[in-house]
């Protein structure tokens, strides 16, 4: 079905369009709330509210951009919502993130064939949810930089400077902990 | 693009069994909910219109009611004022037979009576 029609009957009530919806973005949905969440509980519980508000919010939804951008906003902000009401946002602010400089950006390309998932995840760790989902959404989910702008309503550069940022700081943690295996 | 972290060995979840079911079930609660409330609503609005008819009905009632006490009073006034006119009046009109008799013929007719 195509999106608009997708996107149209959703508006005029049908479940049968909601349904559709749900086999095409609910997997991604729940990934990038369990990415941002670290919890699996509360990642399905993001996903089920997204939805249920689905049929009231589309009704505002003017089409300017992609259904899937649309929605990974809607769970970006559930997320942020719900991280910033239990006050556990104590993972790594931004401004420290900011002291990882540019120059190292690149400088190690090591190779992330053997590369241990749980380690990955601790890496993954020290990123804020925020930079985290981006990273997830860019690097697992293929996302533009445009798309990405759009979700996290930021310019193009603070994306793509923030996804520098993150991955330095991910593989450099990668290297450090590698190298002490 | 070679800078990207490797996601492809991180577990990716599924949504799991009876998901989009809870889903339904909520929408479904929620629209229930919206009917009712579109229900109580109409209630509310029926009682409060149902309310203001019969204010109106009553204040309308009482001013009628008080309109024709008011009526009543001005009558009776008129009438008062009439009845007061014509007692102030009785015996000064030009026409009473009194006047008309002169001195003999009423002297004549006082004594008759009083025979």
């Amino acid at each position: 079905m195509d999106e608009k029609v997708i996107i149209k009957k959703i508006q005029q009530g049908s479940r049968e369009a909601l349904g559709v919806l749900w086999k095409s973005h609910s997997t991604n949905v729940l990934n990038l709330a369990f990415r941002m969440l670290k919890n699996r509980d509360e990642a399905e519980d993001v996903l089920m509210d997204i939805f249920v508000s689905v049929p009231g919010k589309i009704k505002k939804f003017r089409g300017d951009s992609a259904l899937n951008t649309w929605l990974y906003r809607l769970t970006v902000n559930e997320c942020l919502m719900r991280l910033r009401s239990k006050k556990r946002h104590t993972e790594l602010e931004e401004e420290h993130i900011d002291l990882v400089t540019d120059s190292a950006l690149g400088s190690k390309h090591e190779e992330q064939t053997d590369l241990d998932p749980e380690l990955l995840e601790i890496g993954l760790s020290k990123l804020s949810a925020e930079t985290r989902s981006m990273l997830w959404l860019k690097d697992a989910e293929d996302l533009g930089i445009k798309d990405l702008s759009e979700i996290y309503n930021m310019p193009e550069g603070t994306i793509k400077a923030r996804l520098s940022r993150a991955r330095t700081v991910v593989k450099n943690f990668l290297q450090e902990n590698l190298n002490y295996a | 693009m070679h800078d990207k972290i490797d996601f492809s060995r991180l577990e990716r979840i599924e949504p799991r069994k009876g998901s989009w079911e809870t889903v339904c079930a909520r929408l479904d609660s929620s629209e229930k909910n919206k009917f009712i409330n579109f229900i109580q609503t109409r209630t509310k609005y029926a009682l409060a219109a149902s309310f203001t008819v019969i204010a109106f009905w009553t204040t309308f009632m009482t001013v009628m009611l008080n309109t024709n006490d008011s009526e009543d009073i001005l009558i009776k006034n008129v009438a008062s004022d009439e009845l007061a006119s014509w007692y102030d009046n009785l015996g000064e009109q030009s026409d009473d037979e009194l006047e008309n008799l002169d001195t003999y013929t009423s002297i004549s007719y006082l004594l008759q009576e009083t025979k």
